[in-house]
Formats: structure tokens, C-alpha cells, sequence
């Protein structure tokens, strides 16, 4: 019975040339989407790269300026450009902690219009921490730019619901269903059937149109099948999703203009609506601290301790014996800095609760809409994908906690040196710490996104079995 | 065949059917005459099973059409007042289709052979039915009738708006169909049809059946007669 409906319907779609049209309208969609994510991802690399190219160059003429210095080739430059001196490499020679793109970054531009994807943490100074502070709600950026997240969240599913609002409706309407009800057949699985088919031809579009749009722009997706496959499987149960949804309001038997109301007023329920209360539900229950303010602060305890730095370094050198000049007839050149140093560890330890108190109503932010999330298929998606897309706000903490991580690995391979007044050699070059980026430590959300994605499939297969059997169809033929 | 047993239909508290009771035999053509809302197209939707009824049975085959409707659809065939088809199919796709529905296939040369059967010219089995007049399109409802191999038949006006050409091409039709066996109940306004295709005439009026015949029993005039007596 499945198959002689699908095949019928099958050629009656075909005769309609709605597939042809579904077919080149979400193709030229996707390639325009994968375009812009393409010219993201490429602005981003281009970035990354071109800081990674300064500093090879900054590198290698310091190298070299070391080395004429060393055999007096050149007079000695100003202490403060002086390449020797372990502060200026420190200061002025910073490495790039960048993010690369994962490679389906095309997918979902997320929260990288957002956040920097490099930076260049020196040895003294915590701005960089302040810098990567800023959170603007990430439900709102679901209204960001048109990347191929963008069309399979919001787009998709009209193109599901103009696909298949009418079935049944069309055919009460039209007076086929008349004749079609007066044979042995079950409703549910005559219209089961067709929907199905519908499904199948749109989701083939879909998958084609996005595979055909990375490969045209060159994106490696055969190599990386896995996070592939995940993609598509996860648009592939959305669309499903949208086409349970049309199946309950077809069986509902109102008319087609009733059919299509009711679809959209459920588009903007779960696309719209659910989305932007969240969105304001976590600032009105879980509101930022001003950042202004806890700049203020932090800048405050810096002054203070800084007019402090000498009685701050005599303790500094109790707590760290190890650091205490060894000839203390020789002045150590960077006692400037050491001050500093000392300084800083005072001025984090008393700005510290400011800062745990604004990461902490961030992180409570976050995990309220985290959790909220499961309320709507679309955030579930968008989540799904800024996953896979390594643009989710827990891809961007991750890379901020690297770049505090190797700003600490940074200093700390300057500090003992300079405390001893040693000097920067040519050599030295090849030995500075580096930093090289993953992504395999944040957690994926890939995994639970889906399960939500098939709850609200169950959901959908539920009520519509329920509208089923309570509906007894006899609106289908009040005619 | 066919057979209502005290079957009645209330919508809104407003008695459409009341309890009526009649019976279609073998080879029977039962017309069911009356004004517009009398009743007729409630008492074809209920053996249709597309409406619940109020109160009684509707059985074809002694087979109650609540209880066992895909059993009950099997031995039936309906044409309604307008049959309307799938415009981007054929009459042959649209007669494979419908009848693969009620499990019955054939091979095409047999499909053809119903429609030609039905009464359908050659030229127009291969043609969309959005090409195809409204007397076409009851054609191939009786070619679906013959591949289902109906011994049911129930008719809604299935001649009106039909020329007389077609409308008589369509009672031989049914008369055919009735030698074989069918049991025919057909709801209609056509007197003169009624009294020469017909076997047994049921009036109706305000949702009861106020007069059962057979058409041996009276001639057009007097059937024209008691007809208007009973509608006045």
C-alpha cells in the first residue's frame, strides 16, 4: 500500500514541476549561504595568518639584529629597543594563540562575528582577559548573518511547510479524497506515505544542494565524513521534524488556508518566539554585571598596588626565595619589571572575586539558555551546528581559557630569566614557548542536541496517532 | 447487499436521517429520490462509513461499515455527483492508482480493457484527466467499479449535469452492471431515469423514507405524481 502511494504520488510530483522548482531555489539558497560562511571563515584565516607572518618576520630580524649587536656590528640601541633585553621580546615580540576554523566552520558563522580568533598576550598586563568578557545574548545572534545554519534553521522548514501544508487539505478540497477515503485504506498511512515521500525528495535536495555548495568552494568534507555525516544527519531528523509537524495539522482535515496559518503560527513559535524569551529571560533573571564597573575596579587595585610595588616586591622575594638576587652588587636591569611582576600577582589576587563574580553570572547566563534550549527544535539545531561548526560560545571560553593559559606560560618563561638578568639570544628564538590550537577538549553538545531533536520527533509522531484516533474525520467531509 | 437498519443521523441536534430501514438485493438498482437535504447524501455517506451514525446499522455484505470499514470498502464502489480524479494523471494511471488501493492489480492491457468496457474511447485512456469532461471521469469510475469487482455501487447524482447521450450511456451502464450481480443504491433527481434504470424507488422527505417501490409497479406519470404529492 506504501509503495503504490508513493509511487503514484511520485509521478503526480513530477508532473508538477514543484521538485524542479524546490530543487534550483534551495540550491541557489545554499551556495549564496556556503559563499558567505566561505568568506568568513577565509577573512579569519587570512587573519591568523598574516599576525603568524609578522611575527616569523619580527623573529627572524631580531635574530639577526642580536647577532650583529653581539659582534659589535652595530652600536647599541636604546635600552627600550634593545632586542637583548629579555622585556622587549616579552613586550614587543608577543606569539599568536590563534583559533583555527574546524573545518566545517562554513557551516555556522555562531559567535565568531563575535570574538577575536587571535591574540597576543604580553608578559605583563591582564586586558586580555577583559577583551574576550564581552557577551552579547547568543540566542540573539541567531539572527546573525545568512550562513547556511541561518537557511536550514529558518528557511528549511518553509520550504517543508509550503511543500506539504495542503495534502490533505488539497485533496478534501479538490474532492479526490472522496474517492480515495471509499477504498479499504487507512488515512493515516495513505497520508504517512505521501509526506514520506515528500521528505525523502526534499531531503535528497537538501543533502545534494549541501554538499554540491562545500564542494564548489573547496571545503574538505570527504575528509572529514564524520563531522559530514553528523551534519547532515542532524538537518536530516530537523526536516523530518517540520514534516511531522505539517502531517499532525493535516490531520487535524481543516482547510489549506487554515493548514497554512496554523504552520506558521507554529514557524514562529519555535523559531521565533522561544528563542527571543529565552534570549530575554536570561538577562532579566541572570543579568550581567556592568562591565564598566568591574573595569573600574580592576583598574583601581592596580593603582594601589603599583604605588606599592616596592614593599610589594620585598614580600614578593620572601614568598619567592628562589628569585632573590644572587649578587646584589649587580643592578638587575629589569627591576622595573620584577616590581611589576610582583605587583601583578597582588592586583589579581584582589580584583580576583570581581572577576569570579562576572565569569560566574556569565557561566549562569549560559547555562540557562544551555539548558532552555531543549524547548525548541531551531536552538537545538543552531547548537548542533555551532558545534560542529567550532563556533559555539564554549568553543570561544575554551580558546580564552588557552590564551590565559599560555599568556601564564609566557611569562613564566621570562620571569626566572629576567630575575637572574639573563639576555636574549639569537638562538633563543627557536625555544620560545608556542601555542598550537584544539578543539578536542570542549565538550560537544552534538550528542544531546540530537537526542532533543529526536524527543521532539516522538513528540510529533505522538500527537499526531493522538489527533488520529480522536479526530473521526467527519470534518474531512463536511464539505 | 446492502442493507440500513434503523439507521439514523442527527448533526447538531438536527435530525438529518431518522431511523430508516430498506434493503438492495442482488441486481438491484435502489433510486432514492427527494428534494435537496432530504437525506440521500447522509444515507450514502454513513454505508460510506465517511460519517458515524446516531443510531442503527449500515451493512453491506451483512457486515456492519462502523465495525469493519476496510472490509466493507473492498465490495464497494462510489461515484459520487462530480468524480474528481488526479488532473496530472491519466484515466489509466488514475484507474491503476485507485484500484491498487483496494489490492487489486492487473496487467495494463486489462486496465485498458476496463476502461474501454466503461465505455471510455480509446484515445482518452492515455490523456490527463484535466482534459477529460465530466462524463469521462464517471467512466472511469465504472472501469473501477468493474476492477474492483464492486458487488456494491453507490451513486450520488452520478448523472446530473450529465447530456442525455452520456447520462443514458451511463443508466446501460448500470443495467449492465446489475445482470452481473451489483447492488446498486443511487441517490438522484431524475424521475424518468429512476423509473426506466431503476428496480426499486425509495422517496425521501425530511430525512425520512416515506414511500418504497418497485418500478414495475407504476408508470412515469403516476410516478411524477406521487412524487409531488409526497414533496408538497
Amino acid at each position: 500500500m506504501l509503495k503504490h502511494t508513493i509511487k503514484y504520488e511520485w509521478l503526480n510530483l513530477l508532473r508538477d514541476r514543484w521538485v524542479m522548482i524546490l530543487l534550483i531555489l534551495f540550491l541557489g539558497i545554499t551556495v549564496f549561504a556556503v559563499r558567505n560562511g566561505k568568506e568568513k571563515v577565509e577573512d579569519r584565516m587570512a587573519t591568523i595568518t598574516k599576525e603568524k607572518e609578522k611575527m616569523g618576520k619580527l623573529d627572524r630580524r631580531m635574530a639577526a639584529e642580536i647577532d650583529s649587536l653581539n659582534n659589535n656590528l652595530k652600536p647599541a640601541p636604546e635600552p627600550w629597543q634593545d632586542p637583548r633585553a629579555l622585556d622587549n621580546i616579552g613586550w614587543d615580540a608577543p606569539r599568536v594563540v590563534a583559533m583555527d576554523a574546524q573545518p566545517l566552520a562554513v557551516v555556522s558563522t555562531g559567535q565568531s562575528d563575535l570574538f577575536t580568533h587571535y591574540a597576543k598576550p604580553k608578559i605583563y598586563g591582564e586586558a586580555y582577559t577583559l577583551g574576550f568578557s564581552e557577551l552579547s545574548n547568543p540566542v540573539q545572534l541567531l539572527f546573525g548573518s545568512f550562513d547556511l545554519a541561518f537557511v536550514c534553521i529558518y528557511l528549511l522548514p518553509l520550504l517543508v511547510l509550503g511543500f506539504s501544508y495542503n495534502v490533505l487539505s488539497s485533496e478534501k478540497e479538490s474532492g479526490v479524497l472522496r474517492l480515495t477515503l471509499a477504498q479499504p485504506i487507512s488515512l493515516y498511512q495513505w497520508l504517512f506515505g505521501k509526506l514520506l515521500l515528500r521528505f525523502f525528495i526534499l531531503t535528497v535536495i537538501v543533502v545534494a544542494s549541501i554538499l554540491f555548495s562545500l564542494t564548489i568552494f573547496g571545503i574538505e568534507w570527504m575528509g572529514n565524513m564524520g563531522a559530514a555525516m553528523k551534519l547532515i544527519l542532524l538537518v536530516t531528523v530537523y526536516i523530518f521534524f517540520w514534516f511531522l509537524i505539517s502531517f499532525l495539522i493535516n490531520l487535524l482535515g481543516n482547510s489549506s488556508g487554515s493548514n497554512a496559518v496554523t504552520l506558521i503560527a507554529v514557524w514562529v513559535v519555535f523559531v521565533l518566539l522561544i528563542p527571543s524569551i529565552i534570549s530575554q529571560t536570561a538577562n532579566s533573571f541572570y543579568p550581567v554585571p556592568s562591565r564598566t564597573i568591574m573595569i573600574h575596579e580592576y583598574r583601581e587595585a592596580k593603582a594601589l598596588a603599583e604605588k606599592k610595588a616596592d614593599e610589594i616586591l620585598k614580600t614578593y622575594y620572601r614568598e619567592h626565595p628562589e628569585y632573590a638576587p644572587k649578587d646584589t652588587t649587580q643592578q638587575n636591569q629589569y627591576s622595573w619589571w620584577l616590581g611589576n611582576f610582583a605587583a601583578s600577582d597582588v592586583i589579581n589576587q584582589s580584583v580576583q572575586p570581581v572577576l569570579d563574580d562576572y565569569n560566574e553570572a556569565l557561566n549562569r547566563q549560559q547555562n540557562w539558555v544551555n539548558r532552555l534550549r531543549f524547548l525548541s527544535p531551531a536552538i537545538l539545531l543552531q547548537d548542533g551546528l555551532n558545534d560542529l561548526a567550532g563556533t559555539s560560545p564554549t568553543h570561544y571560553t575554551d580558546f580564552r581559557n588557552q590564551v590565559i593559559a599560555f599568556a601564564n606560560t609566557w611569562r613564566h618563561y621570562f620571569i626566572p630569566r629576567m630575575f637572574n638578568n639573563e639576555k636574549m639570544r639569537a638562538e633563543d628564538f627557536g625555544c620560545l614557548p608556542t601555542h598550537s590550537y584544539s578543539s578536542a577538549q570542549v565538550p560537544s553538545h552534538y550528542l544531546a542536541d540530537l537526542m532533543g531533536l529526536l524527543f521532539f520527533l516522538t513528540l510529533a509522531i505522538g500527537g499526531s496517532l493522538w489527533v488520529y484516533r480522536k479526530n473521526r474525520f467527519e470534518n474531512v467531509f463536511s464539505v | 447487499m446492502l442493507e440500513a437498519k434503523q439507521l439514523s443521523k442527527t448533526y447538531h441536534g438536527k435530525q438529518a436521517l431518522k431511523p430508516t430501514s430498506f434493503t438492495v438485493n442482488k441486481g438491484d438498482i435502489f433510486c432514492l429520490l427527494g428534494a435537496n437535504g432530504a437525506g440521500k447524501t447522509t444515507t450514502i455517506n454513513l454505508f460510506l462509513n465517511f460519517i458515524q451514525p446516531s443510531g442503527g446499522q449500515a451493512l453491506i455484505d451483512g457486515k456492519d461499515v462502523v465495525k469493519e470499514p476496510l472490509e466493507t470498502k473492498k465490495l464497494l464502489t462510489y461515484i459520487p455527483e462530480n468524480l474528481m480524479l488526479y488532473p496530472n494523471l491519466t484515466g489509466l494511471e488514475n484507474l491503476e492508482y485507485f484500484s491498487g488501493l483496494a489490492n487489486k492489480k492487473y496487467p495494463k492491457e486489462e486496465f485498458l480493457r476496463f476502461l474501454t468496457e466503461a465505455g471510455l474511447q480509446g484515445d482518452a485512456h492515455d490523456k490527463r484527466i484535466s482534459t477529460y469532461s465530466k462524463g469521462m471521469r464517471q467512466k472511469v469510475g465504472i472501469a473501477l467499479a468493474l476492477a474492483k469487482d464492486a458487488q456494491v455501487l453507490l451513486l450520488d447524482e452520478p448523472t446530473s449535469g450529465l447530456d442525455p447521450k452520456a447520462s443514458n450511456e451511463f443508466s446501460e451502464l448500470l443495467t449492465k452492471l446489475s445482470k452481473k450481480g451489483v447492488a446498486t443504491l443511487m441517490a438522484t433527481h431524475d424521475l424518468f431515469r429512476a423509473k426506466e434504470t431503476g428496480t426499486h424507488i425509495g422517496m425521501m422527505r425530511e430525512g425520512s423514507l416515506v414511500e418504497q417501490l418497485t418500478t414495475d409497479q407504476i408508470n412515469h406519470t403516476d410516478l411524477e405524481k406521487l412524487y409531488l404529492k409526497h414533496m408538497n
